[in-house]
């Protein structure tokens, strides 16, 4: 059964579309057509000069030139700046710490324990060599001994003994080119090739000693000539053993100016003779103390670098060609597609808490004004 | 360029021909003023210019979504006026047709004095039905609410004003 309200939603609409309304819903169709026929009117003034704005496209008027920024973002500028910033300082950072912890080259392996050296002190460190430490140019006494040197510099006069272990790999076909590589590297750093074993097949160990001040540079030009397959630093402080060297030399020199006095004042020949005779032993006692002081500090000045040649896997020489092969494009490829996605998910991890929070904030101020704009009807 | 189903071009110079009038009439209703019918009218149809391409017409017809324009539209003129004008100038022509019977003039004054007397949400609804000539599923789309609801509304609404209208006589 039909309810009265359909039943005069029914009439109102008959009556608006002209059709049969019966008799009871007469009132009900007669108000509907006043309404209707009652309804304001704009003037033809204001429809034409609407009707010119429509067809010209509604062309800015620059008075009422709109806000493109929104309120609310002028607001939280400020908020929105400093999460920029701290945006622009750590996507940077992020990614050098993903490239730095991804990366964990050989020439990265540094140990700086003194215990290791420690087994080289005394002879350079290497049990069968023969090669004598004078085989390095001496250094003249007066630049060993400094003793009115001042304090600041006492640090920066500290004998430091350095070493590095280091492995290269190179193929099988490149092991004579690498090891001739090394010497001409070692020599043009001002340093020698102590000892050599190489051989075509399966490569070899090289003893070399470099200026210490150069030994940075050294290490870094023999980087460049093969794989680096593993790298080690180390370093002892001998200081000590310089010192104690000198003082032995001062103190034999100090007992020769002595016994030159003595002799100079001797008056019987038993006392010359014995004079000469320690005079002999303190000279010999010189210049053991002057080459033990040369060896030490030759172990300041020169560092040993300790190189072993490898030859490399079948896989690895191909990739060590030095032809850009589509192994090389493919490893590439991925490097650029991990670093991609590094800042990806870094952006990620900045933009989407901003998304959210911009939402939620869009959200609730469309809420809020909806809500206004209902009020402001029920207030009209 | 195509576009996809549910992005059907919109012919805003036939809609703007078709609804003018209309959207004037309702907005003229609900803020009982002219002049700000005008403007507001106006703002309502360069609104629906700048956001024509994202009419979508699954969400509705385009007289709704334009009439829902409109609506905010008016909606955002009441809140910045705080207050209600009165209807400017419309009751002036109350014997617009000088042949039309007296009885007749009378009862048009009557029904526009209930109408102002309405409370305005009823007003809103008479407005979209018989000024804009909204159907009920349109009246619907415009207000939020399902089609039965709009009917039962409207219908509320026609009783408090022929309520207002027997209070008169």
């Amino acid at each position: 059964m039909t309810s009265p309200e359909t039943l005069e939603l029914e009439a109102v609409e008959a009556a608006l579309a002209g059709r049969y309304v019966a008799p009871e819903h007469a009132e009900l169709a007669e108000l509907a057509l006043l309404l209707r026929d009652d309804r304001p009117e704009p003037t033809p003034a204001w429809q034409n000069q609407l009707s010119r704005r429509v067809e010209a496209g509604f062309p800015a008027r620059p008075k009422q030139r709109r806000q493109w920024v929104p309120v609310w973002v002028r607001k939280s500028a400020p908020v929105l700046a400093v999460f920029a910033v701290v945006a622009v300082i750590a996507v940077p950072i992020a990614l050098v710490g993903v490239e730095g912890g991804g990366d964990d080259d050989a020439g990265s392996t540094a140990a700086g324990g003194s215990g290791e050296v420690a087994a080289q002190d005394g002879g350079g460190g290497s049990s069968g060599a023969s090669a004598p430490e004078n085989d390095v140019p001496a250094l003249s006494e007066d630049s060993r001994s400094a003793p009115t040197a001042p304090k600041a510099d006492r640090a920066a006069r500290r004998k430091v003994e350095r070493a590095v272990v280091m492995t290269l790999a190179a193929p099988r076909r490149q092991i004579d080119e690498v090891a001739t590589d090394i010497g001409d590297v070692t020599a043009d750093v001002g340093g020698f090739v102590r000892r050599s074993r190489v051989s075509s097949n399966s490569g070899g160990d090289l003893q070399l000693r470099v200026p210490s001040n150069r030994l940075d540079t050294a290490v870094q030009r023999l980087s460049k000539l093969a794989k680096v397959r593993d790298l080690s630093r180390s370093s002892e402080d001998i200081t000590r053993a310089v010192v104690s060297a000198r003082d032995r030399l001062r103190d034999a020199k100090a007992e020769r100016e002595a016994l030159l006095k003595q002799l100079a004042d001797a008056t019987t020949l038993n006392e010359t003779e014995s004079i000469r005779a320690r005079l002999d032993i303190v000279s010999q006692e010189i210049a053991a103390a002057r080459n033990a002081l040369s060896r030490v500090n030759n172990r300041a000045n020169f560092a040993n670098i300790s190189v072993s040649l490898v030859t490399t896997s079948g896989a690895e020489d191909d990739d060590e060609g030095g032809a850009w092969t589509p192994g090389d494009a493919w490893h590439d490829a991925l490097r650029l597609l991990e670093v991609i996605a590094g800042v990806l998910v870094i952006a990620a991890a900045i933009a989407v808490p901003l998304l959210v929070a911009w939402l939620l904030g869009w959200l609730g101020r469309r809420g809020i004004t909806r809500r206004r704009r209902e009020r402001a009807l029920d207030m009209a | 360029m195509t576009l996809p189903a549910t992005k059907i071009a919109l012919d805003f110079e036939a809609l703007y021909r078709a609804a003018r009038d209309d959207v004037f009439a309702y907005v003229a209703t609900l803020l009982r003023d002219r002049g700000a019918a005008e403007d507001v009218t106006a703002q309502a149809f360069e609104r629906a210019f700048r956001k024509s391409k994202s009419y979508d017409a699954q969400r509705g017809s385009e007289r709704a979504w334009l009439f829902g324009i409109a609506r905010n539209a008016a909606l955002d003129e009441l809140r910045k006026r705080k207050r209600t004008a009165a209807l400017a100038a419309e009751p002036a022509d109350v014997v617009r047709d000088p042949d039309e019977a007296f009885e007749h003039a009378l009862r048009r004054a009557a029904v526009r004095t209930a109408l102002a007397a309405l409370d305005p949400r009823d007003r809103e609804l008479i407005a979209l039905k018989f000024h804009a000539g909204l159907d009920n599923a349109e009246i619907a789309g415009v207000l939020g609410v399902s089609v039965s609801n709009a009917g039962t509304r409207l219908h509320r609404a026609l009783t408090k004003l022929r309520e207002i209208l027997d209070d008169q006589s």
